[in-house]
Formats: structure tokens, C-alpha cells, sequence
């Protein structure tokens, strides 16, 4: 616990956020969101602690927080599915939580607690890559089909729903384009970090022994990679593992 | 040299520099307290110098509000909304009479006659500055008006507000206590008169 404590990190523009909201007299609306930010991303610590992964960072931003997990990209798609829905659930727990507890509460607080927190679930399940809704439809998407396909597929969906994000909110408000900006930067490091990225897909299924229970006989290219699959090469009759493929593609120059 | 005699060199360092830290940490944490209590002892002798400082310090420091609804104006015209606008499309209803129009002067601001325990409600939006005991006021609400002005609400029971809440026209903020309550306008601390109030409305 002592541990995450001292990942957690609030970044410099929260202060500010802070400063200011208490100059405007809405200390109460901002510490409502902090908290609430704060237990979305105590529901993400939970299950990364009960897979075993490890946590890097929590980093605490004005709108929400950001948790970067440091584990191998082959592991289990259905525990990145949980984890990336563990934080919405978490809110679903606490607005229960606060019902029940509805006559301890003043009534505008309640109004407060319960919108902000209906509008923190629905800003992350807008499918744009760094939130949460994005990371569900990558993974369904890694099932169904491979992992360059799926990257440049989602890619697409959240270019796509940031524009319609933009189109909503266009209206001119200083928060809005701080989003967006935060957004558009996490796109263009997703476009450049794809090369790295592949490059340590393959590798992790060079160096080690992965138990997967599906295996797909018929693969043609190496660009056809499916998570949580064991893949076997067909050629002129024979079956070639994909060891040896992978082997000869990374040391191809 | 071995790799082993490297990680052995970086242990080291690592270890060297856990002590640092806490070193560093109760440094700072001295020069904290030692800066506050500057501060402090400046203030103090600021306010032993003249009486008009110590009116002053008491002032700013203890009386006066933060022009809260001001500098949020300014900066939603300048950037726009701070936090996500939440706008509550619910309206109350009440059953009794409320006659604005019955009333009479009452020290700084008026008495307004009221049924007893008739709900109270704004009669503009902003944000609360203070709850409590006034004297000849009983149990006040002032309330920072968006239009400048502040409400300061007398004789008021069962209050339904906290503290630093932003509230919006017509919403209701507790009940009479008897069949009167107390009202005062103030704008830039000037009083304000309630007929040419009610008339600009």
C-alpha cells in the first residue's frame, strides 16, 4: 500500500485547476471530482494488485487519472478487459453507496455527487485511445482480429469519435481544449509509438513460452499475429513454428 | 571490471541516497517553518505599529469575503466554464401565500411579512458566504449575489444549504421562523433600497 502511495502523482496543472476553482468559490465541486477521479482509479489498482502485474504510475490530472501498468503485452486479453472495466465499476459501487446514504447528505451536494459522477463514467466510455471505453473495444477488437489490424482499427474509431467529441464541444471553454489537446497528444504518441510497440510483441513471443489454448494452423504472414494464439507457419508442406519466423523477421537486416 | 562490481557500485549509490533524502526532506521541512514563522512575526509587528493596520488586517483578513461570483464572472468571460455546468431543471413547488410587497423597515434592511414556516427562497443565484447568529437577526443566511448584490436572509430556520454551495434563483434555502423575516441589500457595502429593487425586477 506504502508503495502506491508513493506512485501516485499529482501533476502541476491539477494545483493550478485547484487554485482557481477556489478563487471562483467551486472548492466543493473540485474536491468532488478529485475523489471521485480517485476511486476510479482505486478500482484499476485493486484488480492490477490481484493479477500480480506491476503499477508505474497513478498521475492525477484536473479531469481524471491516468494509470500506466507495466506488464507484458501477450498476457491474458480477458484480465485487460477486467481491469480496464474495474474503474467504471467502482463508480457504479460508489453511486449505490450514495444512494443508500441519501438523508445524510444535503440535497444540492447529493445533485452534485451523483451528475459529476455519471458524467465522469460517461466522458470514459467515449471509445478516444487513452480512456477507458477505447481500451474495451481494443481488446474485443485483439480477439477478433491481429494485433496490427486491431492497432490501426482503433486508431480509426478514436480519430473518429475524438472529431465527433470536438463537434459536441466545440463551444468555447478553456477546460475543453485542454481535453482535446491531452487527447490529440495521446493519439499522435499511440501513432508513434505502434513500431516500438510491434517490435515488443514479437519479441516477448521470442523469448518466452506463453500457454495459449487456441492454435491457428494457417498463418501466412507475420503481420497476421494474434494475441493469446500459438501460431503455426504453412509452407511447401511443412509446419514452421513461429519462433523461427519471428527470429528471421527481427534479424532481417 | 565485473558486472557484479557494478550492480555492487549502484547498490551503493541507491543506498547512500536514501540517507540524503531524509536529510534533504528535514531541511526543507525547517526552512518551511522557519519562512511561516517570518511571516507570522512581520504580520504581527505590521499590526502593533498603527491602529489603522490592525483595522485593516482585520478587515481583509477576518471579515471580508472573496469576491467569489466576480472573479468567476471575469474568468467564464475570458475562458469559459471552470467546472462541467450542471443546471437543475427541477422546480419547487409551494403550496403558500408569499407576499413581497407586505413590509415594513426594519434597521439596515426590511421585515418582510411571511406565513410562520413558509419556505424561503432566493431571489437570485450565487453562492453562500455565511451561516450563523446575527444580532437582532437571529439565525442569517448571506448569500453573494451574481449580480453583485449580497443577500444577507434573517429569522430563518431548518436551513437547507451548506457553506460555499452555488444555488440558483428560486431555490429554497430554509423556513421562516416566525411570520416575518428579514432581508438587507447591500451592493459594494452600500445598502440598497428594496422598492427600487423590487421595481428594476
Amino acid at each position: 500500500m506504502k508503495n502506491i502511495l508513493k506512485k501516485i502523482k499529482i501533476s502541476n496543472y491539477t494545483y493550478i485547476f485547484i487554485i482557481i476553482c477556489a478563487l471562483c468559490g467551486y472548492i466543493k465541486n473540485i474536491s468532488i471530482i478529485l475523489c471521485i477521479c480517485l476511486i476510479h482509479e482505486f478500482g484499476h489498482i485493486i484488480t492490477i494488485k490481484l493479477f500480480k502485474y506491476e503499477i508505474d504510475k497513478v498521475e492525477i490530472l484536473p479531469f481524471g487519472g491516468y494509470t500506466t501498468i507495466n506488464k507484458r503485452i501477450n498476457s491474458s486479453i480477458n484480465k485487460d478487459i477486467l481491469i480496464a472495466l474495474s474503474g467504471i465499476f467502482m463508480q457504479l459501487i460508489l453511486s449505490f453507496i450514495i444512494y443508500i446514504s441519501k438523508n445524510h447528505f444535503n440535497q444540492i451536494t447529493y445533485n452534485l455527487i451523483i451528475k459529476y459522477n455519471f458524467i465522469i463514467i460517461i466522458f470514459n466510455l467515449i471509445p478516444i485511445i487513452p480512456l477507458d471505453g477505447n481500451k474495451i473495444i481494443h481488446h474485443f477488437l485483439e480477439k477478433l482480429f491481429s494485433y496490427h489490424l486491431s492497432y490501426q482499427l482503433n486508431l480509426i474509431i478514436s480519430i473518429i469519435s475524438l472529431l465527433i467529441f470536438t463537434y459536441i464541444n466545440y463551444k468555447y471553454h478553456f477546460d475543453n481544449y485542454f481535453i482535446i489537446s491531452f487527447l490529440v497528444y495521446k493519439i499522435i504518441m499511440a501513432f508513434k509509438n505502434y513500431k516500438y510497440l510491434e517490435n515488443r510483441f514479437l519479441l516477448e513471443r521470442y523469448l518466452y513460452n506463453f500457454n495459449y489454448n487456441k492454435i491457428e494452423n494457417n498463418t501466412k504472414n507475420i503481420k497476421s499475429l494474434k494475441k493469446n494464439v500459438l501460431h503455426y507457419f504453412k509452407e511447401n508442406n511443412h509446419y514452421i513454428k513461429e519462433k523461427k519466423k519471428i527470429a528471421e523477421y527481427l534479424y532481417r537486416f | 571490471m565485473n558486472i557484479d562490481d557494478y550492480t555492487k557500485i549502484s547498490h551503493k549509490r541507491y543506498s547512500s541516497n536514501d540517507d540524503n533524502n531524509k536529510i534533504k526532506y528535514l531541511k526543507h521541512l525547517i526552512t518551511r517553518i522557519l519562512i511561516s514563522l517570518i511571516l507570522i512575526i512581520c504580520i504581527a509587528t505590521y499590526i502593533k505599529i498603527d491602529d489603522d493596520n490592525s483595522s485593516l488586517v482585520d478587515k481583509y483578513l477576518f471579515k471580508d469575503n472573496l469576491k467569489f461570483t466576480k472573479i468567476n464572472k471575469w474568468y467564464q468571460d475570458k475562458f469559459g466554464n471552470i467546472v462541467p455546468n450542471i443546471k437543475d431543471n427541477s422546480l419547487y413547488v409551494f403550496s403558500n401565500n408569499i407576499k413581497e410587497n407586505e413590509y415594513t423597515t426594519y434597521k439596515d434592511g426590511v421585515k418582510i411579512n411571511y406565513q410562520k414556516n413558509s419556505p424561503v427562497t432566493l431571489l437570485n443565484g450565487g453562492i453562500v458566504i455565511f451561516i450563523g447568529e446575527k444580532e437582532g437577526y437571529n439565525n442569517t443566511i448571506i448569500v453573494q449575489g451574481n449580480d453583485g448584490i449580497d443577500y444577507t436572509y434573517g429569522n430563518i430556520t431548518n436551513v437547507s444549504v451548506n457553506l460555499y454551495d452555488y444555488i440558483e434563483k428560486d431555490t429554497l434555502i430554509g423556513e421562516a421562523l416566525d411570520n416575518y423575516i428579514y432581508l438587507i441589500l447591500e451592493k459594494d457595502g452600500q445598502i440598497m433600497n428594496y422598492e427600487e429593487y423590487l421595481k428594476k425586477n
